[in-house]
């Protein structure tokens, strides 16, 4: 099973393969990298009871990250 | 409207959400085995559940879902925005 799925890779500084694309050349800043996003495939592990699922806005554990709005300590 | 009344609409909306999650899931997993057996579970309970909300205190939803008994209940009060949980 596939793992990962990773998006397709653009270099700007180096990549030749856009140079001909005339609306990747308004994106272009050829001193910086665009960022690589990934997204790892969600496994199947665990499930909050549903009384304190809903509370937390998940089932999931692993997807139970509350936004602190500072860094964690 | 009675503790009972409320007690059984917090858990058919638990149990209902724990259900979505899983529906989300299944979506982008949908050979995952454990989690459709985790799935219709609690579908299964959500169902139950209904029914036995639905006999005491009238339909949760209009037609197509479930009947009514005399007198028509869906205009029964309190309406959904009208109840404190």
């Amino acid at each position: 099973m596939q793992e990962y799925y990773i998006s397709k890779y653009i270099d700007l500084g180096g990549l030749k393969m856009y140079d001909y694309n005339p609306y990747v050349q308004d994106y272009a800043f050829p001193s910086l990298k665009l960022a690589q996003a990934y997204v790892p495939l969600q496994k199947y592990v665990s499930l909050y009871p549903p009384e304190e699922a809903i509370k937390k806005g998940t089932v999931f554990p692993e997807l139970d990250m509350p936004y602190v709005g500072e860094k964690m300590r | 409207m009675d503790g009972n009344q409320i007690s059984m609409l917090k858990k058919i909306m638990e149990i209902e959400f724990t259900c979505i999650d899983l529906n989300l899931y299944l979506d982008t997993h949908p050979e995952d085995q454990k989690a459709l057996q985790d799935y219709n579970y609690y579908s299964n309970q959500l169902s139950m559940l209904k029914q036995q909300y639905e006999q005491f205190y009238g339909p949760l939803m209009v037609f197509g879902h479930s009947q009514s008994q005399y007198p028509w209940k869906w205009v029964d009060d309190p309406w959904p925005w009208e109840i404190e949980y």
